[in-house]
């Protein structure tokens, strides 16, 4: 039975029609429908996702829909654990570098704590087990280090390595 | 994945507090490893970043259960060792470390504000050489550590190692600042004891220890730690492998030191009013109160809410938490002593602010022989012993360990609420020898998703092929089983079939009791 719906608006002028309960996934929605009493007719801009981004964390929150609340961090597991990841999410992740970061930053202003979750664990899983070139490689990143700069850490490390 | 994104977004384009979060989701060895000299913002977010007072350079690796690695890369370590050590090491107050990667840590730079250490899966006498050496690790005892946490090369069958013990006796007369010692409960599966009741009395003392976590073999030795000879303790977290009968005379003198204690076993007793109740009774200051343990009775009754109120908790004014777990098997032959139902369990917790208890009893009036569990509630221990077909259900997800046995035959819907109740279940003992009724039952898949070990050694057939056939249940994570092999003959018709296949695809301990293997042994068991 499908719920009342909301209207949402990407910010490419877009708009979504979106079941409240899945729409209050998202933190920042359920407070603005609920502490700042929006109207469920109106419609509620989202100025920092554009359509495509927001079709996918539709796609991720109807499927997430019934998901339990996830577990406080414990700080006693010192074993942190990259590979749960469901395979759904895994086939919903197989995306290029800038959407994975887009939806992360989608997630982080919608305040949805499952997505932003999995997202930073699929970076993280592109991270491990790299070295700092392969880092760079991999996310394109300019070595910024000065010359001068370099040349103090290879200090350190002679220093290190006389002892 | 890795591809280079169409609209040009970086992972530079993420503020600092999204960088952290795909950070902390890493080990440190690992950010370390792999995110140092990338960039000078990635430096400044991993090396300056508050939480980088703590250094784990240590990384565990289940190869079985009870064969476990937590060495690192040699890569990774020349990493750490060359190239973050120097810029961090002043800062470090806590650093955690592994047998082979000692010297390298240790001997790089020099920690001048480390107060904690764990030194984790060393073999004892390497660590007993290390601690009578002239070494950098024995002045750093000396001097610094306040709070140090011990871990060696687990033997589940030590009943006490003398090495062990002497070792446990050094560290309490080397470390001069000692405020907290873990010595070998640092993982709850790897309690290595000591015995040390029969040391000098010299011997194992500290003025300034306040905190203990220990494993002992026996009750004497818990009364030994407890005579005074560590004169501050106020907290003593203790592991008794078997509380046995005890011939000291120690259990007598009052201990208002004393403000928080825990006292689990996981092996029956029979000496729950001669040594354990008298022990109780001396912590007159206590605050905080845990109880494991698994009693044997005859011609008695169960322990409950009114028993212990008055034969514990009266002689403790200030205790204001207590958290439980207590077994008790009655025996009770020939004499006609009623055994209470689990109602009148429950409603003997009612208003002396117990909180929640959950109880569970299981009473065979034929043989006059019934068996009761009673448990503070939210459960908060790792193992759950006993478990029979009276188990009503709830959430255990402390519980790593259960151990099921029953007279009656466990079914297919008990496995399934189990795997409901105990989601974090990483092993599972069945002990039962009687077949199941009914073995037509639904299509759901029951799954384990984390469970390491299954025991099935004193399980009837029935049970090997309720939870090892794919069609019946998932193990993803199986590593070690254990199984009678004519059960293994049975199940897959003399390995014949394939039923077993997926669940025993990740196997790499088979303990079963035989020598000879079929030519075929390997596709059902293809990492052995």
């Amino acid at each position: 039975m499908a719920g009342h719906k909301i209207k949402l608006q990407s910010n490419d002028g877009d708009i979504f029609d979106v079941e409240v309960e899945i729409a209050k996934l998202s933190i920042t929605i359920k407070t603005m429908l609920e502490d700042l009493s929006m109207n469920e007719e109106e419609i509620i801009p989202l100025p920092n996702i554009n359509s495509a981004i927001f079709k996918k964390v539709i796609q991720w929150t109807t499927h997430h829909k019934d998901d339990p609340p996830l577990p406080p961090e414990d700080d006693e597991n010192r074993e942190k654990n990259t590979n749960d990841i469901s395979s759904w999410d895994q086939e919903f992740l197989k995306v290029d570098q800038g959407t994975l970061f887009e939806l992360i930053l989608a997630a982080n202003y919608l305040d949805i704590k499952g997505l932003l979750d999995v997202t930073c664990t699929s970076v993280a899983n592109m991270i491990k087990g790299k070295t700092s070139e392969e880092i760079r490689q991999t996310f394109n990143i300019k070595n910024d280090f000065t010359p001068q700069e370099e040349e103090q850490i290879k200090k350190e490390n002679e220093w290190c390595e006389n002892k | 994945m890795d591809t280079f994104n169409k609209n040009n977004l970086n992972i530079l384009d993420l503020p600092d507090e999204i960088l952290l979060i795909i950070f902390n989701k890493l080990n440190t060895i690992d950010t370390f490893y792999s995110l140092v000299n990338v960039n000078k913002r990635f430096d400044r977010l991993v090396l300056n970043s508050l939480h980088i007072r703590n250094l784990d350079t240590t990384r565990m690796v289940i190869k079985s259960y009870y064969d476990r690695t937590f060495s690192i890369d040699n890569n990774v370590l020349s990493k750490i060792c060359e190239k973050i050590l120097p810029r961090i090491h002043h800062q470090l107050n806590e650093l955690i470390v592994e047998q082979n990667s000692l010297k390298n840590i240790l001997f790089t730079v020099n920690y001048p504000q480390l107060d904690s250490l764990s030194l984790v899966n060393f073999q004892k006498e390497i660590l007993f050489q290390y601690l009578t050496d002239n070494s950098i690790l024995h002045n750093l005892l000396t001097q610094q550590i306040q709070h140090l946490n011990i871990d060696v090369s687990y033997d589940p069958k030590s009943k006490g190692s003398e090495i062990l013990s002497s070792i446990f006796a050094l560290i309490l007369s080397t470390c001069q600042r000692l405020i907290d010692l873990n010595f070998c409960q640092l993982f709850y599966d790897r309690k290595s004891p000591i015995r040390i009741y029969k040391f000098q009395s010299t011997s194992c003392t500290s003025s300034t220890l306040t905190k203990l976590k220990v494993s002992v073999a026996n009750f004497d030795d818990c009364l030994y730690i407890l005579d005074g000879r560590l004169k501050h303790l106020s907290a003593l977290i203790i592991h008794v492998k078997k509380i046995s009968l005890s011939f000291s005379n120690k259990n007598k003198t009052k201990l208002p030191e004393l403000k928080y204690f825990s006292l689990t076993s996981t092996e029956p007793t029979t000496h729950y009013d001669d040594q354990i109740i008298p022990l109780l009774c001396r912590m007159i200051n206590l605050k905080e109160l845990t109880l494991f343990f698994l009693l044997l009775k005859s011609y008695s009754t169960y322990i409950d809410g009114i028993q212990l109120h008055d034969q514990i908790l009266i002689y403790m004014p200030q205790l204001n938490k207590f958290i439980f777990s207590i077994n008790t098997t009655v025996i009770n032959g020939g004499s006609t002593i009623d055994l209470p139902s689990n109602e009148d369990i429950q409603c003997s917790f009612i208003g002396k602010g117990y909180g929640q208890v959950g109880s569970c009893v299981h009473n065979r009036q034929e043989d006059n022989v019934g068996t009761s569990h009673v448990y503070s509630l939210p459960y908060q221990f790792q193992y759950f012993l006993r478990l029979n077909n009276s188990f009503q259900g709830d959430m255990f997800d402390t519980v790593q360990c259960l151990t099921m046995t029953d007279g009656r035959p466990f079914e297919h819907n008990l496995f399934k609420l189990i795997s409901q109740c105990f989601p974090l279940l990483k092993e599972l003992n069945v002990v039962n020898h009687q077949p199941q009724k009914t073995k037509q039952h639904s299509s759901i898949l029951i799954i384990f998703p984390h469970l390491i070990l299954l025991n099935l050694i004193k399980a009837h057939v029935d049970y090997a092929e309720q939870l090892l056939c794919d069609k019946n249940t998932h193990l993803p994570a199986l590593l070690d089983l254990c199984i009678k092999y004519k059960s293994l003959v049975m199940i897959t018709n003399n390995f014949t079939n394939d039923t077993i296949c997926r669940n025993c695809a990740k196997i790499k301990k088979l303990h079963a009791n035989s020598l000879l293997w079929p030519e075929n042994f390997h596709k059902y068991f293809p990492l052995l």
